[in-house]
């Protein structure tokens, strides 16, 4: 022991550093918001609590230094039923004056304190942390619920678009058949009552009903183009091309048509759909050039980053950019039939195929002018072009 | 089987419209038979309670030289009715043509896969109808040659 004349100053000085820890300490304890206590290892005795502990649990400091460590647990019974099971936070249950079961977190340390082994315990009120968790397990319980839900409802809707359309096909011709027919019959079999004109009369209703078989059939294919599995493979898109052109027209005799195709890059994706897409862009500018001396249809294509945009083109009638949007909605014609035969189908087939394969479709034109059809494909990576 | 049974043609179809189409082109040539329904049809191949199987009654069976078949009939569907034609020893070779306005895929294979003998879409235009029809009815009537009796097994 030193003694009070012995280096007075220093001892001083000692004790002022001491307290002013010990102050420094003592207000890191009080200011924790986690209940900070102390606790003597054998008997479990609290020898020590904070500011945080007392309004955690609702005890005045002389009930804390009364009560022993075991006292604060509360019978897992005791607690309200939650799914803790899947909830991972290391936790048990601690009871508050007033009753109240409430989910904590605990963590001590070790140590020997005035010779004797002791130990000190934060513990953290995880309630909010446990709710939030457990909301967390709910939404995501929802929403699995919820996509399981609505993928059934998909596939529900697909089998009754099928049915639906599987019913149209089959249901809507007939009737179609018998107004062509028995219109037929009866030109055949009363031709000395009807005049020119009646007859007239009823050629109309004959081609209605073959057009509208027409409309059918068109509109069956395109929610076929819908439902088809897509086969991809590698495709020769300037080979595909030109065989698609010469199938066009082979048909025409007298009219020339002229083709300009460039070499395309190869493409990957389903055969016959791109085909049918060719087709009817191809198809198109042979139709709308019709009133040409010389029709001139370019087709071409190029790698533009991870695009391949390929277009073809002609010296058509064209149109009104302000009719762009409507091109490729189904039934959307911007010809009247006497002008341009079609059902007004073949665009929004092609939009449906090349959106299947992950690409745009667009048009540019100009009334009188001609008109080009863009669409892009995506390139693989493999592709130097 | 008697000789006033024997007909040339089983029409079976529900749609009246159709029939009469049909019925207006074969009757030209052929003796003609029209039915209904694939019950109907099933009964009076197989002959009666065959269909429903029960064979303690006993009805006539009547094999037609050609059977034009539709897929979407009352009570027995046309498929059902292949089906179990082409599974009865004596009636598989009657020639089943279904006439039909389906084009889905499906059809197409699983009446290929039941064995029937030709499958044809019904045309909307009634010259391109009228013609199929007629058609049918030559080749396998008068042109296609079937089996007289069950060869000795």
């Amino acid at each position: 022991m030193l003694s009070n004349d012995v280096m007075p100053r220093e001892r001083e000085q000692a004790d002022k550093e001491l307290r002013e820890s010990e102050q420094l300490y003592r207000h890191l304890f009080e200011m924790v918001s986690d209940a900070i206590l102390l606790v003597d290892d054998e008997s479990g005795q609290i020898l020590e609590v904070n500011r945080a502990a007392i309004s955690l649990y609702g005890l005045t400091r002389q009930e804390w230094l009364t009560m022993k460590v075991t006292d604060l647990a509360a019978e897992p019974k005791a607690t309200r039923p939650v799914s803790s099971a899947t909830v991972r936070i290391p936790m048990r249950y601690h009871r508050r004056k007033d009753g109240a079961v409430f989910p904590v977190e605990i963590t001590s340390r070790h140590f020997e304190w005035h010779g004797r082994n002791v130990h000190v315990a934060a513990i953290r009120d995880v309630t909010e942390r446990l709710k939030a968790a457990e909301e967390i397990q709910q939404l995501n319980q929802t929403l699995e619920r919820r996509v399981v839900e609505r993928t059934a409802q998909l596939e529900a809707a697909n089998k009754e678009l099928e049915a639906f359309s599987y019913s149209v096909s089959h249901d809507l011709r007939a009737p179609l058949r018998a107004i062509d027919g028995f219109a037929r019959i009866l030109t055949d079999d009363y031709s000395e009552d009807l005049d020119k004109e009646g007859q007239r009369l009823i050629s109309i209703i004959c081609s209605e009903a073959v057009r509208m078989g027409q409309l059918i059939d068109d509109l069956l294919a395109f929610s076929r183009m819908l439902r088809r599995p897509m086969a991809t493979m590698e495709i020769d898109m300037t080979g595909m091309a030109q065989n698609v052109f010469d199938d066009c027209v082979g048909l025409i005799s007298n009219r020339e048509v002229q083709l300009t195709l460039s070499p395309l890059p190869a493409a990957r994706g389903d055969m016959p759909m791109l085909r049918q897409a060719l087709l009817n862009l191809i198809s198109n500018a042979v139709k709308y050039t019709r009133p040409r001396t010389v029709a001139q249809i370019t087709i071409e294509g190029r790698r533009e980053g991870n695009e391949l945009v390929y277009s073809v083109s002609d010296n058509g009638v064209g149109f009104s950019m302000e009719y762009a949007s409507k091109l490729f909605g189904v039934f959307q014609r911007l010809h009247g039939e006497d002008e341009f035969e079609g059902t007004g189908v073949g665009l929004a087939v092609v939009q449906r195929i090349i959106h299947r394969h992950g690409g745009r479709v667009w048009a540019e034109a100009a009334l009188g002018r001609g008109a080009s059809f863009f669409f892009t494909l995506p390139a693989t990576a493999d592709e130097d072009q | 089987m008697s000789a006033e049974t024997q007909v040339d043609i089983l029409l079976v179809e529900d749609n009246p419209r159709d029939a009469e189409m049909a019925v207006r082109e074969l009757k030209k040539r052929h003796r003609l038979v029209w039915l209904k329904d694939g019950a109907q049809a099933l009964e009076y191949v197989l002959g009666a309670g065959r269909a429903a199987g029960q064979h303690s009654r006993t009805m006539a069976r009547h094999h037609p030289r050609l059977i034009l078949l539709d897929i979407k009939l009352p009570k027995i569907d046309g498929l059902e009715v292949l089906r179990r034609l082409k599974a009865d020893p004596e009636a598989k070779t009657i020639p089943v043509v279904l006439m039909t306005s389906s084009r889905e895929e499906r059809d197409v294979w699983r009446s290929y896969e039941l064995g029937v003998n030709s499958y044809v879409v019904k045309p909307v235009r009634f010259s391109d109808f009228s013609e199929a029809v007629s058609q049918l009815g030559f080749y396998w009537v008068c042109v296609n040659h079937l089996p007289e009796s069950q060869p000795v097994s």
